[in-house]
């Protein structure tokens, strides 16, 4: 996101390698076991062991367990947020879920976001919402049913456009894993700090007037008017 | 060649994301408290910002000559976004509770036509 | 600098200095400028009085005294013979003279107008006004062209209306201006045709300014171009002159259009002071003066006669009024007809040397009854005075002396008097001889000649009158008399400058001036108008052909005497007088202005009710039918539109508007005004838009 931009956006270099045809392709139905793209030459690969399961994946932080267990939590406490009808745990389960992001960080080499991601939103937004429940609910127990009906169409849209998305993403092109590894002396939060200060310079300052400004809203809407 | 399920990459990610932001919605839609509505929209952030740090992580591995960082940037900001949407939600929530006594937000009906 | 070079510059520094200061103080804000104004423009007009001094001085040690002509291209005339209008001065000995007379006139009057209009809630706006009156009589005094003229002409008309309804919150001063406004239109109504009439018979011509000469001096040159001569003038010229003159008889408020003058009293004092000396009605005998080359004799006659009634008439008027400011106000018109009457009976240069002393003396009259009035409380009616001399010094002397030089006071059986005996003496002498020389009116004329002297001695005895009553006697309201005070020296030195100026007026270099400006007239069928040196000499009116001045000099000392007596007293002798049977028709007549306000009432009344008579029936028969047929048609129109509009138009409007009812019901049914169906139309869009995008992406090859 550099600032002072010779080029407009769109033809700048794409970050997202894999448009670039030239590299190797790799379809997401190969998870499954399937190439759409040679599947008469398909072999399928042998089953994973529990041992190549925990071995350290050299893309990740960890072992694709620690993936596996990440993304089931993560989306187990989202679903499970779906269907409580207890706004307190509905706050756990979100707690639940931003944790599991926070591994996700982690794994994706971001330290610095995965520890801000459990300051800011576990330690700051969610004691917020916590407040919140507290102030607008005389009794934690009320519980807010939604119709049937509701719940119905409310699931087939999710479901739906999750089901479409999968569709469109299992028939797109992603880029291979010819990950190579970080340098040593990278150090992530220099570079986020740099950026901060250099082409991330008006975003920052923008986000601390918005800050600014939240504040004082937040602190004249919720205001008890008199009388 | 190893099996997929062994070789985590960016499509492992998106999986997870796409039903974090199903759920989100279904939140969204099914929830009469306010807050749990709130609560729906920050699933759906997670979402976008857990992509953002992927594409990051992988995108640099693909193509660009060394680390990326602004995916990791653009996170940082959605969650300095989110926790100011998260005040100025609760601020409007109090005070609708003010006024109606309840987080229903279904009897906020006055602006029907 | 060269001397004719520096009269012009300085000429030009006069005419814009009271412009200036007006510009300064009606520009500026009240708060800036305030107290000041007067003060200011005060000033201003002394540094152009000086200006004049200087040109008036400088032009005295000129050997060529041929006029300085300045013209400047204003707006070119593509096509026509003179190809531009121009704008620029013309300077001759008489435009020195009344250029001087005219801005230590004006400078005096912005003098006492300080203490005047003290106090006055629009104090400031009335020096803007004054000021700018002075500039449009010194414009007419410059002009160097007949449209020139017309203008500044046109700029006095406009600021004399301003400054007499200056106190326009008053239903008199309302309708003063507005009548000295109609009337002025109606003499300059006459001066257009005259210009008109020149206009078409001379063409462009008479848009050419003067190169050498006065401006009418090129006009006169063009009709001796066309064959005419004096001796022998066309109808149409006479016509022009008479058309040019009645501009003057509106401005001079001459006999048809004189009423103007005394309801003009209505304005505040200093306007009554400068309007009747230096500069409105100046304005007139100027001009008067100016259209002199083209005068036929014709024209003579009728301006002679014009100034015959009017000096008769209001003499007769000033003899029985009792507001003071209206006796000077028909003195001045009976001074006006002298002037005029002057003018016409050839006896160019003293009827314009009676316009100078005039100016000074009746602007001091004018001065001290405005010190009166201001001392008096407001009261204007002399029978309320009586014995304010005591408590007035200064204003009565001031009063004493111009009233011996508006008499024409001299020693008996001698040639030395006061300024105006000078004048007026000169004036009757040209009128003897007009008279005389006028076989063709028989016996007729010598009532030229007759009318001025015996109006000479009214006059002594008007101003005898006013002077007693005011002055004199035992006071007759105790009240107004215990208040009585001098006024402030601002008001007290101008009167005093002006008294002095009416003794010695006859000793400066004015008469001198004045006759070289004037115009070889020539032709010998106009033997009766004799050069000047032929009526005598102001400095040897022994000269005078009538001898007249041996009887006047007892006569006025008789009538002074008797006025004096009567008036002492107060009105009881007059009030006696005025009930015997005949003279009370008499007396009741004069009083009422001869019924001229009420025939003029009556004339116009009648004539536009005539008017509205026949155009009405016009109206009713004529413009009603057409009117009422044409409705006709337009209802049968309308009728036949109006089916179209019942069942097409409408038809069409209701079912958009059912259309639009219907659609509006069923969109109506989505606005729940519950958040969370909003969302789930959002995102159920936006499944559908991923559901088109995916099937379009999959689908194509």
């Amino acid at each position: 996101m550099a600032i002072s931009c010779t080029q407009p956006w769109w033809s700048a270099r794409s970050p997202i390698g894999f448009l670039d045809p030239s590299r190797e392709r790799h379809y997401s139905l190969a998870l499954i076991g399937l190439d759409p793209i040679h599947p008469l030459q398909h072999k399928a690969a042998p089953v994973p062991t529990l041992a190549q399961l925990m071995t350290a994946d050299p893309a990740q932080q960890g072992a694709p367990l620690l993936f596996y267990a990440c993304a089931t939590l993560t989306c187990l406490s989202a679903w499970a947020i779906v269907f409580s009808q207890n706004i307190v745990r509905m706050s756990v389960y979100l707690l639940l879920t931003l944790m599991g992001a926070a591994g996700f960080y982690l794994m994706l080499q971001a330290e610095f976001l995965a520890a801000v991601q459990l300051i800011v939103y576990a330690g700051g937004t969610l004691i917020l919402i916590v407040f919140g429940i507290m102030l607008t609910n005389k009794n934690p127990e009320m519980q807010l049913r939604a119709t049937p009906m509701e719940l119905g169409l409310g699931a087939l849209v999710g479901v739906g456009l999750a089901a479409l998305l999968i569709l469109a993403l299992v028939h797109t092109p992603t880029p291979g894993q010819g990950f190579t590894a970080v340098p040593a002396d990278y150090q992530q939060v220099r570079a986020i700090g740099r950026s901060l200060l250099s082409e991330n310079l008006v975003p920052f300052e923008l986000a601390a007037v918005l800050l600014l400004v939240v504040m004082v809203g937040a602190a004249y809407m919720a205001r008890r008017r008199a009388g | 060649m190893t099996h997929p399920a062994l070789d985590i990459g960016l499509t492992h990610y998106l999986l997870v994301t796409t039903t974090l932001v199903a759920a989100g919605i279904a939140t969204i839609l099914t929830k009469r408290n306010a807050i749990g509505i709130l609560i729906g929209v920050e699933l759906v952030l997670n979402a976008a910002a857990i992509n953002l740090v992927a594409y990051n992580h992988f995108a640099w591995s693909a193509g660009k000559g060394g680390p990326a960082i602004e995916g990791v940037m653009f996170t940082a900001f959605i969650i300095v976004l989110a926790a100011a949407e998260a005040a100025v939600a609760l601020a409007i929530v109090l005070n609708y509770y003010n006024n109606f006594s309840s987080v229903d937000v279904d009897q906020a009906d006055s602006l029907s036509g | 600098m060269e001397p004719r070079q520096l009269i012009e510059t300085l000429a030009v520094a006069a005419l814009f200095a009271p412009l200036f200061s007006a510009a300064c103080i009606i520009l500026a804000t009240r708060r800036v400028m305030f107290k000041s104004a007067g003060v200011l423009a005060t000033g201003v007009m002394a540094g152009g009085f000086v200006c004049s001094v200087v040109a008036l001085v400088t032009w005295l040690g000129l050997d060529d005294t041929s006029p300085i002509v300045t013209n400047i291209g204003w707006i070119p005339i593509p096509g026509s013979e003179a190809g531009w209008l121009y704008l620029g001065v013309l300077i001759d000995s008489l435009t020195v003279a009344i250029l001087a007379m005219v801005t230590g006139i004006s400078m005096l009057v912005h003098l006492y107008s300080i203490g005047y209009m003290d106090g006055d809630p629009r104090y400031n706006r009335f020096f803007g006004y004054l000021s700018l009156f002075t500039f449009s009589m010194l414009g007419i005094v410059l002009a160097n062209s007949l449209l020139m003229l017309f203008v500044f002409w046109e700029l006095v008309g406009l600021t004399s209306y301003l400054l007499i309804g200056f106190w326009f919150e008053k239903r008199g001063p309302q309708l003063a201006c507005k009548k000295a406004f109609v009337m002025n239109r109606i003499g300059d109504m006459g001066f257009l045709v005259g210009f008109g009439i020149l206009f078409a018979k001379l063409g462009g011509n008479i848009l050419l300014p003067a190169v050498h000469g006065g401006m009418f001096d090129a006009i006169r040159a063009a009709v001796e171009a066309e064959g005419y001569s004096m001796a022998n003038p066309p109808m149409w010229l006479t016509m022009a002159g008479i058309g040019v003159f009645f501009g003057a008889i509106g401005k001079s408020a001459q006999f048809p259009l004189h009423t103007w003058l005394p309801d003009a009293m209505e304005g505040p004092t200093p306007v009554s002071s400068i309007v009747h000396s230096a500069t409105m009605v100046a304005a007139g005998v100027y001009l008067t003066a100016r259209i002199y080359p083209i005068l036929t004799p014709g024209a003579h006659l009728f301006i002679a006669t014009i100034g015959l009634i009017t000096l008769v008439m209001a003499a007769c008027m000033a003899l029985v009024m009792t507001d003071i400011k209206r006796v000077l106000a028909y003195s001045t018109l009976s001074q006006l007809g002298y002037m005029v009457l002057g003018l016409g009976a050839g006896a160019y240069s003293f009827a314009l040397f009676h316009l100078i002393t005039h100016a000074f003396f009746k602007c001091c009259l004018f001065q001290c009854s405005g010190s009166v009035i201001h001392a008096a409380h407001h009261q204007q009616d002399m029978r309320y005075y009586g014995g304010l001399g005591r408590k007035m010094p200064i204003t009565m002397i001031c009063y004493g002396i111009c009233t011996l030089a508006i008499a024409g006071a001299s020693l008996p059986f001698t040639s030395i008097g006061i300024s105006g005996f000078y004048s007026k003496d000169g004036i009757i002498a040209g009128t003897v001889n007009y008279g005389v020389a006028m076989q063709s009116l028989g016996s007729w004329g010598n009532l030229f000649w007759i009318g001025p002297t015996v109006v000479a001695y009214i006059t002594v005895f008007y101003m005898a009158r006013s002077f007693a009553l005011t002055f004199l006697g035992e006071p007759r309201d105790k009240h107004l008399h215990e208040h009585a005070h001098e006024v402030p020296w601002t008001m007290t030195l101008p009167q005093v400058c002006l008294a002095i100026m009416a003794v010695i007026a006859a000793t400066l270099p004015f008469l001198k001036l004045i006759e070289v400006s004037e115009p070889a007239i020539g032709g010998e069928a106009v033997a009766w108008m004799q050069p000047t040196e032929a009526l005598g000499d102001a400095h040897n009116p022994g000269m005078h052909a009538t001898h007249a001045y041996l009887l006047h000099g007892l006569g006025w000392i008789i009538m002074l005497v008797l006025g004096v007596v009567m008036y002492r007293p107060g009105m009881k002798y007059a009030e006696k007088i005025a009930a015997i049977p005949g003279i009370n028709l008499l007396y009741h007549w004069a009083h009422n202005k001869f019924f001229f306000d009420e025939l003029y009432d009556t004339i116009a009344v009648g004539v536009c009710k005539l008017a509205a008579t026949i155009i009405a029936l016009i109206d009713k028969y004529l413009v009603d039918g057409m009117v009422n047929l044409a409705g006709w048609v337009t209802r049968q129109l309308a009728d036949a539109v109006g089916l179209f509009d019942q069942r097409v138009v409408d038809g069409a409007v209701n079912g958009a508007a059912a259309m639009a009812t219907s659609g509006g019901q069923i969109l109506r049914s989505t606005q729940t005004g519950r958040v969370r169906a909003y969302v789930l139309f959002l995102f159920a869009s936006a499944t559908v838009v991923t559901l088109v995008v995916v099937t379009v992406v999959l689908v194509s090859p």
